[in-house]
């Protein structure tokens, strides 16, 4: 397990010396509070301009943590390095103790790690159920020879895809438009099918990134409500969001960036409170 | 919790219970299938009777709209589907009848192994070239022109095994043990149902693959590479899949035109070629497994109709008996006004029209465009 | 061996000759992707029409050359903007996949009006200045001298028409960014108007000094052969092209040279030379030799 609790990126944070086994949720890896996402000196620059600097920073399994910061402090950057979208120049990510910087996306995906987008990024021209069953691609085997023949394993599988996908279009409410084009929905709903098309790949820490921008004060309510969701399910959940009521209301831990740097990691009290962040950010908007 | 890989017993299976439900699900779920081949089956039946007067044989057109039906399909679950285009095609169905028309030639091989050894060929060689599919929309495009290219020139100066520009004589006609098609007394209708039995194993294959995982992952791909990357597809891999099963069904339609055609030669398989494919493609409907029929019979039957024309009217204007002159023209409007016009195809527009209530004349391309 | 090195002037010559209509279609290439993000499939078809305007209007209606080359490059000018307005521009929001396809469309159209009309397989075009020039080991037509500098005039021509006019310079803007050019108020559906204007007038150009034969199959040899001197001098880069096309233009006489003379391979390979530098460029260095290409954005 890990040595080294608590480190020194995160001074505000102590973890408890040991996790007695009774209390660690029934995952199939680690106990709740191990480190589920460990990164180190991450540093990514687009000529010569460091989007990511140096950042370092870790998850504990089953919280959520937020990742504030004004525009372009490399928040989306960030993303983009541990879903394997761009390679970082320097620095390392290890998830559930494993590397995962230099794998090509659809490996990281089939970890256990699973995004959305700032910029709605589903499929359009396919039904929201086909949307939610590409997310469960990586949890199936079905070849082109079994699909071709509808071979029986292949129909099994394709009829235990059409209900399992129902399940995340019911945790995100989605149910009743399962068979309309994705790109019919109005955009409040386009963000949620992202959230059940991440949802559907089985992660084990999802990445949310500006879920609540574009949504109304009562959408947003109900994004943070679905957000326990699926903290409850044991998913980590990783947020970048701008919405600070969202923000200060949900999350456990507080990461901030600012040009590229973590500047104050802690609870939102003590993030709310660290004179950099108010300098750099809050004093900046406010 | 996470399920690891496998999905584990499904809690229910196929949907409908009794096996009436089931027949009639079936059945509806096939229902063109089901539809296309009764009336492929009952068509020389009136097929021969209306030939004399129109003044084209239908058997005889009807089996290169078999063999097209087969190019085309493939070509559509790669550009339609994956939404990878290819303007080469034209010269894997050189490969496959090159390949399949020397082994039967020179190597003396039965034509019922030819086909399917020039299948694998063709497919492998599509596997070669695929690295050019890490190439995206315009550098695609003229890549997959320029591998075209290539192959013409290599099928036209490897002059020892090809015979060059005067090409192979004298291939042996379609034939299995026991059976001779290609030397049948009604050899026409022989092929026709031969080819038109293998293009509806291939059109059903087809349309249960893009309804499948296999066929979401690339149309997913096709819509957004990075999301799908993201939510676990191996983006090029899937590509590659699409390429390699387009390219051998490309190899299947060239070999079984060797067989019933006798002759090729490199000029059959240029770029021409290729774009009429894509014509077929477009005017049968991207995303459409049975516009490839449509698309295949409309391109095929155009210019026979055209030919035809004198002998309906009687007399027809000089400019229409040079119709191979400027059946370019007439493929060149088909294919600029149904991008205008009707970019995801004729059938397709049409269906989405019915189906989604939605206006077919909106370009559903351009949402994706914008974004990009 | 020694019969290539002593054939390598001849090489260097023709290539060289080829390499100026290369260069011509390839900025024709570059100067439409900068400002509309298309690759205009029916480039080659612009000097297909160069060529054969070139010839009606010598040969059949008898006009003295200047005047006929002039009219020519016009007339495809002309033909560029029309196909614009009415393929171009009604597609410009649309998927790369649309819009390659309707280029291509137009690509087919325009060969086969070019075939309706001048249905033989070739026309001669009467060269601007018959007769060769024989130079030790070397002989060039006259016509080369005439390529070169009308190459060289029309290469200066959009130097300065890029850097010193006003029009160029918004051509410029929108090649670096489409949507910031029109919010400072560059009209960019009128710049993708001039870029075919100026691309068709320049493949019209080449397809004029081809000489001495035109036909409605040229176009596309010339096509493919100038988008792969645009590739290898990096796509976009308008004067990178004169790079492209002029290594283009002497690869494609060495390469066969060499194969024929050392290796005793058929010289009618070399119709696959291009492609297979095009596809190879692609492959391994999509930015083009200069390096100071577009990369496509992921």
């Amino acid at each position: 397990m890990l040595k080294e609790k608590g480190s020194e990126n995160s001074p505000g944070i102590t973890f408890p010396p040991e996790i007695p086994t009774s209390c660690a949720r029934d995952l199939e890896k680690g106990a709740a509070g191990d480190e589920i996402l460990k990164v180190s000196d991450l540093t990514k620059t687009f000529g010569g301009l460091a989007a990511v600097k140096d950042v370092s920073f870790s998850v504990r399994r089953g919280m959520i943590k937020a990742i504030i910061g004004p525009n372009g402090a490399g928040k989306t950057t960030l993303y983009d390095l541990l879903t394997g979208l761009y390679q970082p120049d320097k620095g390392t990510a290890l998830f559930e103790g494993k590397s995962i910087l230099g794998l090509p996306p659809h490996r990281i995906a089939a970890l256990g790690i699973a995004r959305t987008f700032q910029t709605v990024r589903i499929f359009p021209r396919m039904t929201v159920r086909e949307n939610v069953m590409v997310g469960m691609h990586s949890r199936t085997r079905s070849g082109m020879t079994g699909c071709a023949l509808r071979l029986p394993g292949s129909i099994r599988e394709e009829a235990w895809m059409e209900e399992e996908s129902m399940t995340y279009l019911d945790l995100v409410g989605l149910e009743m438009q399962s068979d309309n084009l994705a790109g019919a929905l109005p955009f409040g709903q386009q963000r949620l099918l992202e959230i059940a098309r991440a949802l559907a790949t089985s992660p084990r820490l999802i990445l949310l990134d500006e879920p609540a921008s574009g949504l109304n004060a009562y959408e947003t309510r109900e994004l943070g409500e679905i957000i326990f969701r699926i903290r409850d399910m044991g998913i980590t959940v990783l947020l970048v969001e701008h919405d600070m009521g969202l923000v200060m209301r949900i999350s456990e831990e507080i990461l901030v960036l600012d040009y590229g740097e973590v500047i104050a990691e802690g609870t939102p009290e003590e993030v709310r409170s660290d004179p950099k962040v108010i300098e750099a950010y809050l004093g900046a908007d406010v | 919790m996470r399920e690891k890989g496998s999905p584990g017993r499904p809690s229910f299976g196929i949907p409908g219970s009794s096996l009436l439900q089931r027949a009639a699900s079936l059945l509806g779920r096939h229902l063109i299938f089901v539809g296309l081949a009764i009336f492929l089956a009952v068509f020389p039946i009136w097929a021969k009777p209306l030939s004399r007067p129109l003044g084209i044989n239908l058997i005889m057109v009807m089996r290169m709209v078999g063999i097209y039906t087969v190019a085309a399909v493939g070509l559509n679950i790669l550009m339609g589907y994956a939404g990878q285009i290819s303007l080469g095609h034209g010269a894997f169905l050189g490969i496959g009848a090159y390949t399949s028309a020397l082994l039967a030639l020179k190597a003396h091989l039965p034509v019922w192994l030819s086909i399917p050894v020039a299948v694998v060929v063709t497919a492998l060689v599509g596997l070669l070239v695929a690295p050019v599919l890490r190439l995206k929309g315009h550098y695609l495009a003229m890549a997959t022109l320029g591998l075209g290219i290539i192959f013409y020139v290599f099928m036209r100066e490897m002059t020892w095994l090809t015979g060059g520009n005067n090409g192979l004589r004298e291939i042996p006609a379609l034939s299995f043990p026991g059976v001779k098609i290609g030397q049948a007394r009604d050899y026409l209708r022989a092929e026709y149902y031969f080819i038109w039995t293998l293009a509806l194993i291939v059109l059903l294959l087809c349309s249960n693959l893009v309804r499948s995982r296999v066929g979401r992952a690339m149309r997913a791909l096709h819509e957004s590479e990075v999301a799908a990357n993201v939510m676990g597809v191996d983006v090029s891999w899937e590509k590659i899949k699409a390429f390699v099963l387009s390219t051998g069904l490309a190899g299947l339609a060239g070999a079984v035109f060797a067989h019933i055609q006798g002759y090729i030669d490199p000029n059959l398989f240029t770029i021409t070629l290729s774009i009429q494919l894509v014509t077929m493609v477009v005017v049968g409907g991207m995303e459409s497994i049975w516009g490839a029929v449509a698309g295949a019979g409309v391109i095929t039957f155009i210019p026979k109709i055209v030919e035809a024309l004198p002998k309906w009217l009687g007399e027809v204007p000089r400019w229409v008996e040079k119709y191979s002159n400027y059946e370019g023209m007439v493929f060149g409007l088909i294919l600029v006004l149904t991008m205008i016009f009707l970019p995801s195809g004729i059938t397709k527009g049409l269906a989405d029209l019915v189906r989604y209530r939605r206006n077919p004349f909106v370009n559903p391309f351009r949402k994706k465009a914008m974004e990009e | 061996m020694l019969d290539f090195w002593r054939n390598c002037p001849q090489y260097l010559a023709n290539g060289l000759a080829n390499g100026c209509l290369y260069i011509l279609v390839a900025m024709g290439f570059n100067i439409i992707y900068n400002s509309t993000g298309i690759i205009n499939f029916a480039q080659g078809e612009f000097s297909m029409f160069g060529g054969l305007f070139a010839y009606a209007l010598t040969v059949s209606a008898g006009l003295p050359i200047p005047l006929a080359a002039i009219l020519a490059v016009l007339s495809v000018a002309l033909l560029g903007g029309l196909m614009e307005r009415l393929i171009i521009n009604p597609l410009r929001r649309s998927s790369v996949i649309t819009a390659i396809i309707a280029t291509i469309g137009a690509s087919i159209f325009f060969k086969s009006l070019g075939r309706v009309i001048w249905p033989l397989e070739a026309y001669k075009v009467p060269e601007f200045t018959p007769g060769n020039i024989s130079l030790p080991g070397v002989t060039v037509s006259r016509q080369f001298l005439w390529v070169f500098a009308l190459t060289v005039a029309s290469v200066s021509l959009v130097y300065v028409f890029f850097n010193r006019t006003r029009a160029g310079k918004a051509m410029r803007a929108c090649s670096v960014n489409r949507q910031a050019a029109s919010l400072v108020g560059i009209d960019v559906f009128r710049m993708s108007l001039y870029s075919f204007l100026l691309a068709a007038a320049l493949g019209g150009a080449a397809g004029l000094i081809s000489a001495p034969y035109a036909s409605y199959g040229m176009g596309l040899e010339l096509g493919v052969k100038g988008f792969t001197a645009a590739v290898v001098g990096g796509l976009g880069n308008v004067f990178g092209a004169v790079v492209g096309g002029l290594v283009l233009g002497v690869l494609e006489e060495l390469i066969p040279g060499f194969l024929h003379i050392v290796l005793g391979i058929s010289t009618g390979y070399k119709g696959a030379v291009a492609a297979v530098i095009l596809i190879a460029v692609l492959l391994f260095r999509p930015q083009g030799i200069l390096g100071k290409g577009m990369v496509e954005k992921v």
